[in-house]
Protein backbone atom coordinates (compact mmCIF):
# COMPACT_ATOMS: atom_id res chain seq x y z
CA UNK A 1 0.00 0.00 0.00
CA UNK A 2 1.24 3.46 -0.73
CA UNK A 3 -0.15 6.93 -0.12
CA UNK A 4 1.45 8.45 -3.18
CA UNK A 5 1.87 7.10 -6.68
CA UNK A 6 5.35 6.37 -7.92
CA UNK A 7 6.03 5.20 -11.45
CA UNK A 8 6.69 1.66 -10.29
CA UNK A 9 6.98 0.42 -6.70
CA UNK A 10 9.67 -2.23 -6.72
CA UNK A 11 10.56 -4.50 -3.86
CA UNK A 12 12.95 -7.43 -3.64
CA UNK A 13 10.39 -9.94 -4.91
CA UNK A 14 9.22 -7.74 -7.76
CA UNK A 15 12.80 -7.12 -8.88
CA UNK A 16 13.45 -10.87 -8.89
CA UNK A 17 10.23 -11.51 -10.80
CA UNK A 18 11.06 -8.81 -13.34
CA UNK A 19 14.58 -10.18 -13.84
CA UNK A 20 13.09 -13.63 -14.54
CA UNK A 21 10.65 -12.10 -17.06
CA UNK A 22 13.41 -10.11 -18.84
CA UNK A 23 15.83 -13.05 -18.95
CA UNK A 24 13.15 -15.44 -20.23
CA UNK A 25 12.19 -12.99 -22.98
CA UNK A 26 15.81 -12.55 -24.08
CA UNK A 27 16.38 -16.32 -23.97
CA UNK A 28 13.30 -16.96 -26.12
CA UNK A 29 14.30 -14.31 -28.67
CA UNK A 30 17.86 -15.62 -28.92
CA UNK A 31 16.62 -19.20 -29.34
CA UNK A 32 14.05 -18.18 -31.95
CA UNK A 33 16.57 -16.15 -33.95
CA UNK A 34 19.29 -18.82 -33.83
CA UNK A 35 16.88 -21.61 -34.85
CA UNK A 36 15.37 -19.51 -37.64
CA UNK A 37 18.76 -18.54 -39.02
CA UNK A 38 19.81 -22.21 -38.97
CA UNK A 39 16.60 -23.52 -40.55
CA UNK A 40 15.77 -20.66 -42.93
CA UNK A 41 18.85 -18.48 -43.49
CA UNK A 42 17.25 -16.60 -46.39
CA UNK A 43 14.72 -14.63 -44.34
CA UNK A 44 15.15 -10.90 -43.91
CA UNK A 45 15.96 -9.27 -40.56
CA UNK A 46 12.57 -7.47 -40.56
CA UNK A 47 10.66 -10.72 -41.03
CA UNK A 48 12.73 -12.36 -38.32
CA UNK A 49 11.98 -9.54 -35.85
CA UNK A 50 8.25 -9.57 -36.71
CA UNK A 51 8.00 -13.32 -36.19
CA UNK A 52 10.21 -13.49 -33.08
CA UNK A 53 8.37 -10.74 -31.20
CA UNK A 54 4.94 -11.83 -32.46
CA UNK A 55 5.38 -15.40 -31.29
CA UNK A 56 6.88 -14.18 -27.98
CA UNK A 57 3.84 -11.94 -27.35
CA UNK A 58 1.44 -14.81 -28.06
CA UNK A 59 3.33 -17.15 -25.74
CA UNK A 60 3.34 -14.53 -22.96
CA UNK A 61 -0.38 -13.81 -23.47
CA UNK A 62 -1.15 -17.51 -22.97
CA UNK A 63 0.93 -17.59 -19.78
CA UNK A 64 -0.84 -14.46 -18.49
CA UNK A 65 -4.25 -15.91 -19.21
CA UNK A 66 -3.65 -19.23 -17.43
CA UNK A 67 -2.29 -17.65 -14.22
CA UNK A 68 -5.75 -16.47 -13.03
CA UNK A 69 -7.63 -19.78 -13.33
CA UNK A 70 -4.61 -21.77 -12.10
CA UNK A 71 -4.56 -19.63 -8.94
CA UNK A 72 -8.27 -20.22 -8.41
CA UNK A 73 -7.84 -23.96 -8.88
CA UNK A 74 -4.66 -24.22 -6.80
CA UNK A 75 -3.48 -21.49 -4.38
CA UNK A 76 0.14 -22.60 -4.92
CA UNK A 77 0.09 -20.51 -8.11
CA UNK A 78 -0.75 -17.31 -6.20
CA UNK A 79 2.89 -16.07 -6.07
CA UNK A 80 2.90 -15.90 -9.89
CA UNK A 81 -0.27 -13.81 -9.79
CA UNK A 82 1.47 -11.27 -7.55
CA UNK A 83 3.24 -9.50 -10.40
CA UNK A 84 1.09 -10.44 -13.35
CA UNK A 85 0.77 -6.79 -14.35
CA UNK A 86 4.52 -6.57 -15.04
CA UNK A 87 4.21 -9.62 -17.26
CA UNK A 88 1.30 -7.95 -19.05
CA UNK A 89 3.21 -4.74 -19.73
CA UNK A 90 6.23 -6.76 -20.96
CA UNK A 91 3.94 -8.72 -23.28
CA UNK A 92 2.50 -5.47 -24.64
CA UNK A 93 6.04 -4.21 -25.41
CA UNK A 94 6.78 -7.41 -27.37
CA UNK A 95 3.47 -7.04 -29.25
CA UNK A 96 4.22 -3.37 -29.94
CA UNK A 97 7.60 -4.20 -31.52
CA UNK A 98 5.90 -6.87 -33.64
CA UNK A 99 3.17 -4.45 -34.72
CA UNK A 100 5.50 -1.51 -35.36
CA UNK A 101 7.85 -3.55 -37.57
CA UNK A 102 4.92 -5.11 -39.44
CA UNK A 103 3.45 -1.67 -40.19
CA UNK A 104 6.86 -0.35 -41.26
CA UNK A 105 7.50 -3.32 -43.53
CA UNK A 106 4.07 -3.62 -45.11
CA UNK A 107 2.51 -0.16 -44.99
CA UNK A 108 5.10 2.62 -45.13
CA UNK A 109 6.20 2.39 -48.75
CA UNK A 110 3.03 3.85 -50.25
CA UNK A 111 1.88 7.46 -50.48
CA UNK A 112 -0.91 7.13 -47.90
CA UNK A 113 -0.77 7.04 -44.11
CA UNK A 114 0.39 3.63 -42.83
CA UNK A 115 -2.67 3.36 -40.57
CA UNK A 116 -5.04 4.18 -43.47
CA UNK A 117 -3.12 1.67 -45.59
CA UNK A 118 -3.54 -0.96 -42.86
CA UNK A 119 -7.32 -0.64 -43.04
CA UNK A 120 -7.70 -0.11 -46.78
CA UNK A 121 -4.96 -2.06 -48.56
CA UNK A 122 -7.09 -5.21 -48.37
CA UNK A 123 -10.85 -4.70 -48.21
CA UNK A 124 -11.76 -8.37 -48.57
CA UNK A 125 -13.59 -8.47 -45.22
CA UNK A 126 -16.07 -11.05 -46.47
CA UNK A 127 -13.43 -13.69 -47.17
CA UNK A 128 -11.95 -16.12 -44.68
CA UNK A 129 -8.99 -17.04 -46.85
CA UNK A 130 -8.03 -13.47 -47.70
CA UNK A 131 -9.33 -11.63 -44.64
CA UNK A 132 -7.36 -8.45 -43.76
CA UNK A 133 -5.93 -10.11 -40.67
CA UNK A 134 -3.57 -7.25 -39.84
CA UNK A 135 -6.59 -5.16 -38.80
CA UNK A 136 -7.39 -7.76 -36.10
CA UNK A 137 -3.84 -7.58 -34.78
CA UNK A 138 -3.98 -3.79 -34.76
CA UNK A 139 -7.25 -3.77 -32.78
CA UNK A 140 -5.77 -6.25 -30.29
CA UNK A 141 -2.71 -4.04 -29.95
CA UNK A 142 -4.94 -1.03 -29.20
CA UNK A 143 -6.67 -2.95 -26.40
CA UNK A 144 -3.32 -4.10 -24.99
CA UNK A 145 -2.01 -0.52 -25.17
CA UNK A 146 -5.05 0.72 -23.28
CA UNK A 147 -4.58 -1.97 -20.65
CA UNK A 148 -0.82 -1.45 -20.27
CA UNK A 149 -1.22 2.31 -19.96
CA UNK A 150 -3.91 1.99 -17.26
CA UNK A 151 -2.22 -0.84 -15.38
CA UNK A 152 -0.87 1.46 -12.68
CA UNK A 153 -2.56 1.80 -9.27
CA UNK A 154 -3.28 5.46 -10.06
CA UNK A 155 -5.90 4.38 -12.62
CA UNK A 156 -7.11 1.55 -10.41
CA UNK A 157 -7.81 4.03 -7.62
CA UNK A 158 -9.38 6.71 -9.83
CA UNK A 159 -11.47 4.47 -12.05
CA UNK A 160 -12.60 2.36 -9.04
CA UNK A 161 -11.61 -1.32 -8.79
CA UNK A 162 -14.94 -2.48 -10.22
CA UNK A 163 -14.66 -0.42 -13.43
CA UNK A 164 -10.91 -1.07 -13.71
CA UNK A 165 -11.36 -4.83 -13.42
CA UNK A 166 -14.25 -4.77 -15.87
CA UNK A 167 -12.19 -2.80 -18.40
CA UNK A 168 -9.20 -5.09 -17.97
CA UNK A 169 -11.37 -8.08 -18.83
CA UNK A 170 -11.04 -6.72 -22.38
CA UNK A 171 -7.90 -8.86 -22.45
CA UNK A 172 -10.17 -11.77 -23.40
CA UNK A 173 -11.39 -9.84 -26.45
CA UNK A 174 -7.76 -9.04 -27.30
CA UNK A 175 -6.96 -12.76 -26.99
CA UNK A 176 -9.76 -13.66 -29.41
CA UNK A 177 -8.53 -11.03 -31.88
CA UNK A 178 -4.94 -12.29 -31.61
CA UNK A 179 -5.96 -15.90 -32.26
CA UNK A 180 -7.98 -14.89 -35.32
CA UNK A 181 -5.11 -12.63 -36.46
CA UNK A 182 -2.83 -15.68 -36.39
CA UNK A 183 -5.28 -18.10 -37.98
CA UNK A 184 -6.59 -15.81 -40.70
CA UNK A 185 -3.21 -14.29 -41.38
CA UNK A 186 0.06 -16.01 -40.82
CA UNK A 187 -1.37 -19.49 -41.25
CA UNK A 188 -2.96 -18.56 -44.55
CA UNK A 189 0.45 -17.60 -45.90
CA UNK A 190 2.64 -20.29 -44.46
CA UNK A 191 0.58 -23.26 -43.43
CA UNK A 192 2.33 -25.32 -40.81
CA UNK A 193 0.50 -28.12 -39.00
CA UNK A 194 2.78 -28.12 -35.91
CA UNK A 195 2.32 -24.37 -35.42
CA UNK A 196 -1.45 -24.62 -35.84
CA UNK A 197 -1.43 -27.53 -33.37
CA UNK A 198 0.52 -25.55 -30.76
CA UNK A 199 -1.81 -22.53 -30.99
CA UNK A 200 -4.90 -24.78 -30.85
CA UNK A 201 -3.50 -26.54 -27.78
CA UNK A 202 -2.94 -23.13 -26.21
CA UNK A 203 -6.54 -22.14 -26.89
CA UNK A 204 -7.86 -25.41 -25.46
CA UNK A 205 -5.67 -24.97 -22.36
CA UNK A 206 -6.69 -21.35 -21.74
CA UNK A 207 -10.43 -21.81 -22.33
CA UNK A 208 -10.46 -25.19 -20.55
CA UNK A 209 -8.81 -23.78 -17.41
CA UNK A 210 -11.09 -20.74 -17.34
CA UNK A 211 -14.24 -22.83 -17.72
CA UNK A 212 -13.07 -25.41 -15.15
CA UNK A 213 -12.26 -22.66 -12.62
CA UNK A 214 -15.60 -20.96 -13.32
CA UNK A 215 -17.56 -24.16 -12.64
CA UNK A 216 -15.58 -24.78 -9.47
CA UNK A 217 -16.48 -21.27 -8.28
CA UNK A 218 -20.16 -21.79 -9.22
CA UNK A 219 -20.22 -24.97 -7.16
CA UNK A 220 -18.79 -23.10 -4.16
CA UNK A 221 -21.26 -20.24 -4.71
CA UNK A 222 -24.13 -22.72 -4.47
CA UNK A 223 -23.06 -24.12 -1.09
CA UNK A 224 -25.60 -23.46 1.65
CA UNK A 225 -24.77 -23.76 5.33
CA UNK A 226 -27.03 -25.34 7.90
CA UNK A 227 -29.02 -22.63 9.72
CA UNK A 228 -29.94 -22.57 13.42
CA UNK A 229 -33.29 -21.33 14.83
CA UNK A 230 -32.21 -17.68 14.51
CA UNK A 231 -31.10 -18.12 10.92
CA UNK A 232 -27.36 -18.04 11.69
CA UNK A 233 -25.35 -20.40 9.50
CA UNK A 234 -23.15 -23.15 10.92
CA UNK A 235 -19.61 -22.69 9.55
CA UNK A 236 -17.13 -25.06 11.20
CA UNK A 237 -15.57 -26.01 14.51
CA UNK A 238 -13.27 -23.39 16.03
CA UNK A 239 -10.28 -25.74 15.91
CA UNK A 240 -10.64 -26.07 12.12
CA UNK A 241 -9.28 -22.54 11.69
CA UNK A 242 -5.53 -22.07 12.07
CA UNK A 243 -4.14 -19.21 14.18
CA UNK A 244 -3.84 -15.95 12.16
CA UNK A 245 -5.53 -17.65 9.21
CA UNK A 246 -9.07 -17.80 7.91
CA UNK A 247 -11.83 -20.15 6.91
CA UNK A 248 -13.59 -19.01 3.72
CA UNK A 249 -17.34 -19.56 3.85
CA UNK A 250 -20.07 -18.83 1.28
CA UNK A 251 -22.93 -16.65 2.46
CA UNK A 252 -25.63 -15.86 -0.10
CA UNK A 253 -23.19 -16.49 -3.00
CA UNK A 254 -20.59 -14.14 -1.54
CA UNK A 255 -17.41 -15.31 0.19
CA UNK A 256 -16.71 -14.38 3.79
CA UNK A 257 -13.34 -14.82 5.51
CA UNK A 258 -13.51 -15.83 9.19
CA UNK A 259 -10.19 -15.09 10.87
CA UNK A 260 -8.88 -16.56 14.12
CA UNK A 261 -6.35 -14.57 16.13
CA UNK A 262 -5.37 -14.25 19.77
CA UNK A 263 -8.35 -16.29 20.99
CA UNK A 264 -10.80 -14.21 18.93
CA UNK A 265 -12.81 -14.62 15.74
CA UNK A 266 -13.80 -11.91 13.23
CA UNK A 267 -15.52 -12.12 9.85
CA UNK A 268 -15.06 -9.78 6.89
CA UNK A 269 -16.00 -9.86 3.20
CA UNK A 270 -13.43 -11.96 1.35
CA UNK A 271 -12.85 -9.55 -1.56
CA UNK A 272 -10.01 -7.02 -1.32
CA UNK A 273 -10.93 -3.49 -2.46
CA UNK A 274 -7.69 -3.17 -4.41
CA UNK A 275 -7.99 -5.79 -7.13
CA UNK A 276 -10.48 -8.25 -5.73
CA UNK A 277 -7.87 -10.50 -4.12
CA UNK A 278 -9.06 -13.29 -1.76
CA UNK A 279 -8.47 -11.88 1.74
CA UNK A 280 -9.23 -15.25 3.33
CA UNK A 281 -6.20 -16.75 1.61
CA UNK A 282 -4.00 -14.17 3.30
CA UNK A 283 -3.01 -14.04 6.95
CA UNK A 284 -2.97 -11.65 9.88
CA UNK A 285 0.27 -9.65 9.93
CA UNK A 286 0.85 -7.05 12.66
CA UNK A 287 -2.80 -7.34 13.70
CA UNK A 288 -4.11 -6.70 10.18
CA UNK A 289 -5.66 -9.04 7.61
CA UNK A 290 -3.17 -8.87 4.73
CA UNK A 291 -4.26 -9.55 1.16
CA UNK A 292 -2.12 -12.27 -0.46
CA UNK A 293 -2.09 -10.49 -3.81
CA UNK A 294 -0.65 -7.04 -3.14
CA UNK A 295 -0.45 -6.68 0.64
CA UNK A 296 -3.46 -4.39 1.21
CA UNK A 297 -4.43 -4.52 4.90
CA UNK A 298 -7.67 -4.41 6.92
CA UNK A 299 -8.41 -4.53 10.64
CA UNK A 300 -10.33 -7.77 11.32
CA UNK A 301 -12.70 -6.19 13.86
CA UNK A 302 -14.08 -3.46 11.56
CA UNK A 303 -12.92 -4.25 7.98
CA UNK A 304 -11.20 -0.86 7.69
CA UNK A 305 -7.70 -0.28 6.40
CA UNK A 306 -5.55 1.18 9.17
CA UNK A 307 -5.25 5.01 8.99
CA UNK A 308 -4.36 6.88 6.84
CA UNK A 309 -5.76 4.39 4.32
CA UNK A 310 -9.46 4.48 3.54
CA UNK A 311 -10.44 1.10 2.07
CA UNK A 312 -13.32 -0.65 3.81
CA UNK A 313 -14.99 -4.05 3.44
CA UNK A 314 -18.25 -5.43 4.88
CA UNK A 315 -18.20 -7.18 8.23
CA UNK A 316 -20.31 -9.99 9.70
CA UNK A 317 -21.43 -11.04 13.16
CA UNK A 318 -20.23 -14.33 14.59
CA UNK A 319 -21.09 -16.49 17.58
CA UNK A 320 -19.65 -19.68 19.02
CA UNK A 321 -21.86 -22.43 20.48
CA UNK A 322 -20.52 -25.77 21.76
CA UNK A 323 -17.29 -25.29 19.82
CA UNK A 324 -19.07 -24.47 16.56
CA UNK A 325 -18.78 -21.16 14.74
CA UNK A 326 -22.01 -19.57 13.46
CA UNK A 327 -22.33 -16.54 11.19
CA UNK A 328 -25.16 -14.06 10.74
CA UNK A 329 -25.72 -14.05 6.95
CA UNK A 330 -26.71 -10.37 6.94
CA UNK A 331 -23.67 -8.35 5.85
CA UNK A 332 -23.08 -5.16 7.83
CA UNK A 333 -22.20 -1.92 6.01
CA UNK A 334 -18.55 -1.66 4.99
CA UNK A 335 -16.31 -0.68 7.88
CA UNK A 336 -18.86 -1.47 10.63
CA UNK A 337 -17.12 -2.40 13.86
CA UNK A 338 -18.11 -5.79 15.31
CA UNK A 339 -16.90 -6.95 18.69
CA UNK A 340 -14.63 -9.98 18.04
CA UNK A 341 -16.13 -13.27 19.24
CA UNK A 342 -14.13 -14.90 22.04
CA UNK A 343 -13.92 -18.66 22.29
CA UNK B 1 -13.57 -11.56 -7.22
CA UNK B 2 -17.10 -10.94 -6.00
CA UNK B 3 -20.11 -12.91 -7.18
CA UNK B 4 -20.99 -10.54 -10.05
CA UNK B 5 -17.46 -10.57 -11.43
CA UNK B 6 -17.23 -14.36 -11.14
CA UNK B 7 -20.50 -14.65 -13.02
CA UNK B 8 -19.32 -12.23 -15.72
CA UNK B 9 -16.09 -14.22 -16.10
CA UNK B 10 -17.98 -17.45 -16.43
CA UNK B 11 -20.40 -16.22 -19.09
CA UNK B 12 -17.64 -14.49 -20.99
CA UNK B 13 -15.73 -17.76 -21.34
CA UNK B 14 -18.87 -19.83 -21.92
CA UNK B 15 -19.55 -17.53 -24.90
CA UNK B 16 -15.99 -16.94 -26.08
CA UNK B 17 -14.88 -20.59 -26.11
CA UNK B 18 -17.53 -21.98 -28.53
CA UNK B 19 -17.58 -18.84 -30.74
CA UNK B 20 -13.79 -18.78 -31.04
CA UNK B 21 -13.61 -22.57 -31.52
CA UNK B 22 -16.13 -22.29 -34.39
CA UNK B 23 -14.24 -19.44 -36.05
CA UNK B 24 -10.91 -21.24 -35.66
CA UNK B 25 -12.44 -24.42 -37.11
CA UNK B 26 -13.81 -22.53 -40.12
CA UNK B 27 -10.51 -20.76 -40.77
CA UNK B 28 -8.48 -23.96 -40.28
CA UNK B 29 -10.84 -25.73 -42.67
CA UNK B 30 -10.14 -23.14 -45.34
CA UNK B 31 -6.37 -23.47 -45.05
CA UNK B 32 -4.55 -24.74 -48.10
CA UNK B 33 -1.84 -27.22 -47.21
CA UNK B 34 0.63 -27.01 -50.05
CA UNK B 35 2.40 -30.22 -51.02
CA UNK B 36 6.07 -30.16 -50.15
CA UNK B 37 8.07 -30.21 -53.36
CA UNK B 38 11.47 -28.81 -52.51
CA UNK B 39 14.95 -30.07 -53.32
CA UNK B 40 14.46 -31.30 -56.83
CA UNK B 41 17.63 -31.38 -58.87
CA UNK B 42 18.08 -29.16 -61.93
CA UNK B 43 18.84 -32.19 -64.08
CA UNK B 44 16.00 -34.22 -62.58
CA UNK B 45 13.25 -33.09 -64.90
CA UNK B 46 10.57 -35.71 -65.45
CA UNK B 47 8.94 -36.04 -68.86
CA UNK B 48 9.54 -34.06 -72.01
CA UNK B 49 10.58 -30.43 -71.86
CA UNK B 50 7.85 -28.26 -73.40
CA UNK B 51 9.01 -24.74 -72.50
CA UNK B 52 12.06 -23.31 -70.73
CA UNK B 53 12.83 -19.84 -69.39
CA UNK B 54 15.87 -18.77 -67.36
CA UNK B 55 17.38 -15.60 -65.94
CA UNK B 56 19.78 -14.74 -63.05
CA UNK B 57 17.12 -15.26 -60.38
CA UNK B 58 14.98 -18.12 -61.59
CA UNK B 59 14.83 -21.05 -64.00
CA UNK B 60 11.47 -22.42 -65.11
CA UNK B 61 10.90 -25.58 -67.13
CA UNK B 62 7.48 -26.83 -68.20
CA UNK B 63 7.51 -30.54 -68.95
CA UNK B 64 4.86 -33.14 -69.56
CA UNK B 65 4.47 -36.79 -68.78
CA UNK B 66 1.74 -39.11 -69.99
CA UNK B 67 -0.46 -37.97 -67.09
CA UNK B 68 0.55 -34.46 -66.02
CA UNK B 69 2.12 -31.20 -67.02
CA UNK B 70 4.89 -30.36 -64.57
CA UNK B 71 6.02 -26.85 -63.70
CA UNK B 72 9.64 -27.05 -62.49
CA UNK B 73 10.91 -23.91 -60.77
CA UNK B 74 14.41 -23.31 -59.46
CA UNK B 75 14.78 -20.22 -57.25
CA UNK B 76 18.43 -19.14 -57.51
CA UNK B 77 18.50 -16.13 -55.17
CA UNK B 78 16.76 -15.51 -51.81
CA UNK B 79 13.12 -14.48 -52.12
CA UNK B 80 12.45 -10.84 -51.27
CA UNK B 81 8.85 -11.31 -50.18
CA UNK B 82 7.63 -13.00 -46.99
CA UNK B 83 4.98 -14.97 -48.83
CA UNK B 84 5.29 -16.42 -52.36
CA UNK B 85 2.27 -18.36 -53.54
CA UNK B 86 2.30 -19.70 -57.11
CA UNK B 87 -0.94 -19.45 -59.13
CA UNK B 88 -1.63 -20.88 -62.57
CA UNK B 89 -2.94 -18.27 -65.02
CA UNK B 90 -5.48 -18.62 -67.83
CA UNK B 91 -5.23 -17.45 -71.44
CA UNK B 92 -6.29 -13.93 -70.38
CA UNK B 93 -3.45 -13.76 -67.87
CA UNK B 94 -5.83 -13.97 -64.88
CA UNK B 95 -4.77 -15.98 -61.84
CA UNK B 96 -6.58 -19.28 -61.43
CA UNK B 97 -5.86 -22.19 -59.07
CA UNK B 98 -3.05 -22.35 -56.53
CA UNK B 99 -0.18 -24.56 -57.63
CA UNK B 100 1.91 -24.26 -54.47
CA UNK B 101 4.24 -22.12 -52.45
CA UNK B 102 7.88 -21.06 -52.79
CA UNK B 103 9.71 -20.99 -49.47
CA UNK B 104 13.20 -19.94 -50.45
CA UNK B 105 16.08 -20.95 -52.69
CA UNK B 106 15.81 -24.43 -54.20
CA UNK B 107 13.87 -26.48 -56.68
CA UNK B 108 10.10 -26.98 -56.78
CA UNK B 109 7.79 -28.99 -58.97
CA UNK B 110 4.05 -28.41 -59.31
CA UNK B 111 1.73 -30.57 -61.37
CA UNK B 112 -1.40 -29.86 -63.37
CA UNK B 113 -3.59 -32.12 -65.48
CA UNK B 114 -3.91 -29.49 -68.21
CA UNK B 115 -1.40 -27.36 -70.07
CA UNK B 116 0.02 -24.60 -67.88
CA UNK B 117 -0.12 -21.36 -69.88
CA UNK B 118 1.87 -19.47 -67.31
CA UNK B 119 1.98 -18.56 -63.64
CA UNK B 120 2.10 -15.64 -61.25
CA UNK B 121 3.84 -15.49 -57.89
CA UNK B 122 1.83 -13.51 -55.34
CA UNK B 123 2.94 -11.97 -52.05
CA UNK B 124 -0.29 -12.73 -50.18
CA UNK B 125 0.54 -10.51 -47.22
CA UNK B 126 1.10 -7.42 -49.34
CA UNK B 127 -1.45 -8.65 -51.90
CA UNK B 128 1.08 -7.93 -54.66
CA UNK B 129 2.22 -9.80 -57.73
CA UNK B 130 5.98 -10.39 -57.55
CA UNK B 131 6.46 -12.40 -60.77
CA UNK B 132 4.44 -13.23 -63.88
CA UNK B 133 5.50 -15.60 -66.62
CA UNK B 134 3.51 -16.67 -69.68
CA UNK B 135 4.72 -19.47 -71.90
Amino acid sequence: MGLDYKLVLWNKHKKRYDKIIALSMVLYLVLFIVLTVLINPEGTAETLIIRAFGSLAILMLHIILVIGPLSRLNPQFLPILYNRRHLGVSMFLAALIHGAFAIIQFHTLGNISPIVSLFTSNMDYGSLTNFPFQVLGFLALLILFFMASTSHDFFLKNLSPKIWKGLHMMVYVAYALVLLHVFLGAFQQETSLPTIGIVLMGFILVSGLHITAAFKETKTDGEKGEADKEGWLKVCETNEILENRAKIFTVDKERVAIFKYQGKLSAIHNVCKHQGGPLGEGKIVDGCVTCPWHGYQYLPQNGQSPPPFTEKVATYQLKVARGWVFINPEALPEGTAVEPTMF
Amino acid sequence: MDYRLRKRHKWMWMTLAPVLATLLFLSAKSLVFFPSSENIEMNGIKGNVVKEVENDEIKVVLSNTSEHYLLNIWVKTPLKSTSSVVYEINSKGEKMMVLGQLQGEGGYVFSSKSFIRGFVVMDEIKNQQTLKLEF
